[in-house]
């Protein structure tokens, strides 16, 4: 039997440019974002991490947005407001 | 002009070197693959007249578009015709549907596989199971088209075990999970007609995030709400909270018994959707639901699904057996439901 | 954890947390993005059942990496 070809059934993903955005020296002042995953405890846990972030490092504030759920990305509104209203911002958690 | 097929070539001596090939770089299911040759592949765009550029799905949140060239690749692989292109190609834009939600389904720890229900002519011209031995090997087309998708979901979107698909348990449906309404013997609207307002000689897939099915057994009632009565009890206690979907398959015996008492699909959904209520303090003791039981959630109810529109109901399964089964949807509302996608013959 | 790469898209400096049974899902998630070398943190798993005295001692055992990620960025 003759050789023959076969073709790949795979892709490769394709790189893309990612500026990471300049970082601010402390916290101090900053405005906090807190996105949370919609799994159990998560909230919690982002609370507790947005409080330490307030007493120890001082920071202003820090607010919380919940996903639609955890499958997807934040959406539009978190994204827009968080935009308009922090000046970082801190996702997840977890399963 | 005819566009080249640019995917990388790889030279083989035999059948057998390109069957090793293909699983030492990982590219099966762990079932042996049928070569993807070029002619193969260019049959495959042929019958659907597409170059092997164009894009036939775009994953959002995994930024991966799905080219006709790969999902001809993939279909081959897994054994299709060149006439169950357009139900694969239907398929995959079901779940790149922003409804069905790809990244959930595909990656979650709670192992949902696509689901995919054939209605329309197509399904007696490509003779997809709708009868005995539903979900059972045997039958060319729901064995292949099936796999072809979930070889897609490996090989073009990136849903490997360990990375990102993350199943607990996955199921057995991961493999093919495929079947077709038997419109022939159903007394009752098909599901594509219903549900997408198709044409009853449109075909149409649908898709959806399904977890394994679970049959139930009752030969002694001889009406609806008695076959339906022990569906319910059975049904009553998900898996999850919340899901989006369920379907629910019913088999020639109980599909006779509940026609019979002049029953519809909407009666039998909204008597589904009636009688699978769990109250809160159930779900509370049994850490379905966090919280300390209060009084009012002994009295306070919560449905199986949003609204009995969330149950597809489908006739299918052998014409002999006093069983029936139910097919969970994975996770909740908001992060999948089922699409139905009608099946166009050719795209060009 | 894509959600800290959408938002340094948009400008806003982000750190992202998974638990750790996911940091392979969340690498799998940036190479398909495109940027296989982003960073983002993990804490043990499962957080789910925990107390809140537990879910302090995460909080504290994670802060501090939190806040490096958030000023030293990508390349800290």
């Amino acid at each position: 039997m003759a050789g023959f070809e076969i073709l790949d059934p795979t892709v490769e993903p394709r790189r893309q440019p990612l500026t990471y955005v300049p970082r601010p020296d402390s916290l101090k002042g900053k405005r906090v974002g807190l996105v949370e995953n919609t799994k159990f405890n998560s909230d919690k846990l982002l609370q507790k991490i947005g409080e330490i972030l307030k007493t120890e490092y001082g920071a202003a504030e820090a607010r919380m947005w919940r996903k639609h759920n955890s499958s997807v990305p934040a959406h539009k509104e978190i994204i827009d407001d968080a935009k308009q209203t922090v000046d970082v911002v801190v996702a997840g958690i977890g399963d | 002009m005819t566009a080249r097929i640019t995917s990388q070539r790889y030279a083989v001596e035999d059948f057998q070197q390109a069957l090793e090939l293909c699983y030492s770089r990982g590219w099966t299911d762990g079932l042996p693959v049928a070569p993807p040759t070029e002619p193969a592949v260019r049959a495959m765009l042929d019958a659907v007249g597409l170059e092997p550029d164009a894009q036939v799905a775009f994953i959002t949140n995994r930024q991966v578009a799905v080219t006709a060239e790969k999902a001809a690749i993939n279909a081959v692989m897994a054994g299709c015709l060149p006439d169950h292109m357009p139900v694969v190609l239907a398929a995959l834009e079901g779940i790149a549907d922003p409804r069905w939600g790809y990244h959930g389904p595909a990656t979650s720890t709670g192992s949902a596989a696509v689901l995919m229900i054939v209605n329309g002519p197509i399904a007696k011209r490509l003779d997809f199971n709708s009868g005995d031995n539903l979900f059972a090997p045997g039958w060319r087309s729901n064995a292949t088209v099936g796999r072809a998708v979930r070889l897609v979901m490996r090989n073009v979107i990136g849903t490997l075990p360990g990375r990102l698909d993350r199943g607990t348990f996955g199921h057995p449906g991961r493999y093919t999970y495929v079947m077709a309404e038997n419109e022939a013997e159903s007394p009752w609207t098909p599901l594509h007609v219903e549900r997408a307002g198709c044409r009853p000689t449109d075909s149409a897939v649908t898709v959806m995030a399904a977890l394994a099915p679970i049959q139930f057994y009752n030969q002694l009632s001889s009406t609806a709400a008695g076959v339906l009565g022990t569906l319910c009890d059975t049904m009553r206690y998900p898996g999850q909270i919340g899901q989006p979907n369920y379907c629910v398959v019913l088999a020639g015996e109980h599909m006779r018994t509940i026609a019979a008492d002049g029953w519809s699909k909407a009666d039998i959904r909204k008597f589904i959707f009636e009688n699978t209520t769990n109250t809160v303090a159930h779900f509370k003791r049994t850490a379905r639901l966090p919280g300390v039981v209060k009084p009012a959630d002994e009295t306070a109810t919560r449905s199986l699904v949003q609204s009995p529109d969330d149950i597809l109901v489908v006739a299918a399964g052998g014409r002999a057996g006093s069983f029936s089964c139910y097919i969970p949807g994975w996770a909740s509302r908001t992060s999948s439901e089922a699409v139905t996608v009608v099946i166009k013959e050719r795209r060009a | 954890m894509l959600d800290g790469i959408l938002f340094e898209k948009v400008g806003v400096p982000a750190a992202s947390i998974v638990t750790d049974v996911f940091e392979s899902t969340g690498h799998a998630m940036a190479q398909s993005w495109g940027v296989p070398e982003y960073k983002f943190l993990s804490l043990p798993h499962p957080i789910a059942n925990l107390t809140d005295a537990e879910l302090d001692a995460r909080a504290r055992s994670i802060a501090p990496q939190v806040v490096r990620l958030l000023l030293k960025g990508q390349e800290g």
